[in-house]
């Protein structure tokens, strides 16, 4: 390893740059590029200040396609700036490589854990505390999201000294943990099914002298009955082809207007 | 609303939009916050809370992946909560939230393909080796984007907000109570997008535990939760142990190798 240019300094000023310039600029297409090449300026400013001409050939590289989760891309730029910090001719090329090569894993870690289960499980809790009145759920949430955060956050410093390792010497034990999380995760999602869906079958039948409604049959059969099925359609519903989440939005706005409007729901 | 409110109100939803697209300090449930918050300033906290936390449920799992562009449930939060308040009636309130979230899905589609324009300028900056260029066009990038989400807001409530009530009043009512039946139905969306990503074939036999636990034994989110970290801690002592198990395995295996 060669000798150390950039300060700890130098380094929080490109991690505070990056926080906050992650996703901006975002376009179609080069999406996160532009955060990135303001947040890792104060870097090359510092090994190559000289010479402004190989600064602007980085920059130009580092404008190529770039998007990821915005927490773990902490990891990726630390990372990144450890590979620049070698000055070797080749060194934005191997960072590139590297920037590119873990954006799409790291973000389907990234968009699976922290923008789908925890704000799901969090985001359920807060919400149901908040209808009855309370804003304590929200609070838990967001010290949890805080938490999360700081771990990206300060984890920009350990990719920057472990440089290119720092992703594979954890594999295995990152595998075991996600693993442990969906089982956590799985749980509650089944518990939120029971307790945060909210479908209430109005319909009612003359059966002989006794009226029935619906909901008293569907809960004879099993408790939540209707909240399992919609769940489950919507489940199977987003595996078909060409199916998003917006045009599921659309699908169950429409068809809860036609079952209100029919009398089947309420 | 009073000019004042309109302002607070104004200059605090500028100040989330600008968090909330890099730092995202606020992320979870910030629709209860942000329901809260809008509350408060229009003088009635309970009414922002149950805004916020049906926009949350409606919400959950529903993130814009990879660059795509969802509904703008916070949208649909600051201005359901202010027509709730406005027009004393939440009915009306989640009709103005739900359409409104929807809309906001193009707002969103708007201010990235404006994005390439700033682009374009910071990387044509960036050519004469003005960096301090790139750095004035990636931020007018974002004043554009904060501009883009606050402006229909002020919009709605300022010039507009006659022109929505009247709307409203015009809405017959089988199409708010389809509304209030989606947003009962909406968290089952963000139940099963958080499947999809998910070891469902793996694992799923947890969702009966959970599911159990909560729709027959009435148990408390949080006790749910605690029985499953226990069952999820368990299972990652004997991931560990395999694993270490298999790595001495091939060990010795390549130890083996080496010798010859």
């Amino acid at each position: 390893m060669s000798e150390k240019i950039l300060t700890k300094k130098d380094l929080s000023r490109c991690l505070n740059r990056y926080v906050l310039s992650r996703q901006m600029c975002f376009n179609y297409e080069n999406m996160q590029a532009g955060g990135w090449v303001w947040a890792i300026y104060p870097a090359l400013e510092k090994i190559y200040g000289d010479n402004p001409e190989v600064i602007k050939e980085k920059n130009k590289q580092y404008f190529q396609f770039y998007n990821t989760h915005p927490w773990i891309g902490n990891l990726i730029l630390g990372a990144c700036i450890a590979i620049e910090e070698t000055k070797d001719p080749d060194a934005t090329e191997a960072a590139l490589a590297l920037r590119t090569g873990l954006m799409g894993p790291l973000a389907g870690i990234g968009d699976a854990i922290i923008w789908v289960m925890f704000p799901t499980i969090f985001g359920a809790i807060a919400a149901y505390q908040a209808l009855e009145g309370s804003i304590m759920g929200y609070f838990i949430a967001q010290i949890v999201m805080w938490i999360v955060w700081a771990i990206f956050y300060f984890g920009f410093y350990s990719a920057y000294n472990a440089g290119v390792s720092f992703i594979t010497s954890r594999a295995t034990e990152l595998g075991c943990l996600t693993d442990a999380c969906s089982v956590l995760g799985l749980a509650v999602v089944g518990a939120l099914v029971a307790s945060t869906v909210n479908i209430n079958a109005v319909l009612t039948f003359q059966i002989g002298e006794v009226t029935q409604t619906l909901q008293s049959m569907m809960d004879s059969i099993m408790p939540k009955f209707l909240n399992v099925a919609a769940v489950g359609l919507i489940y199977a519903g987003l595996g078909k082809k060409g199916m998003t989440t917006v045009k599921m939005v659309w699908l169950i706005i429409a068809v809860s207007i036609v079952l209100a409007a029919v009398g089947f729901l309420g | 609303m009073s000019t004042m409110q309109i302002i607070v109100l104004l200059v605090f939803y500028a100040a989330y939009r600008f968090t909330a697209n890099s730092m995202q300090i606020f992320s979870y449930a910030v629709n209860v916050m942000l329901g809260w918050v809008t509350g408060i300033i229009c003088g009635d906290a309970q009414t922002g809370l149950y805004i916020g936390a049906t926009m949350t449920l409606m919400g959950l799992g529903v993130g814009g992946f990879g660059g795509s562009s969802v509904p703008d449930y916070t949208l649909g939060t600051i201005l359901g909560t202010v027509f709730s308040i406005t027009t004393g009636a939440v009915e009306n309130g989640l009709a103005v939230a739900v359409t409104v979230s929807m809309f906001g899905t193009q707002l969103d589609v708007l201010r990235k393909t404006l994005g390439s324009f700033f682009i374009h300028k910071a990387m044509a900056c960036n050519e004469k080796c003005d960096f301090h260029g790139v750095a004035v066009w990636v931020w007018l990038s974002d004043a554009m984007r904060v501009f883009v989400n606050v402006l229909p807001v002020a919009l709605a409530i300022t010039v507009g907000a006659d022109a929505i009530t009247a709307i409203l009043n015009a809405i017959p009512p089988f199409i708010t109570t389809g509304f209030s039946v989606a947003g009962g139905i909406l968290p089952g969306l963000g139940f099963a997008i958080l499947m999809r990503y998910m070891p469902v074939q793996k694992y799923g036999v947890f969702m009966i535990l959970g599911f159990v636990l909560s729709a027959y034994l009435n148990m408390p989110m949080l006790a749910i939760a605690g029985l499953a970290f226990v069952a999820a801690y368990m299972i990652y002592q004997s991931l560990v142990e395999k694993e270490k198990a298999k790595a001495a395995g091939f060990g010795g295996v390549a130890g083996g190798m080496e010798d010859e």
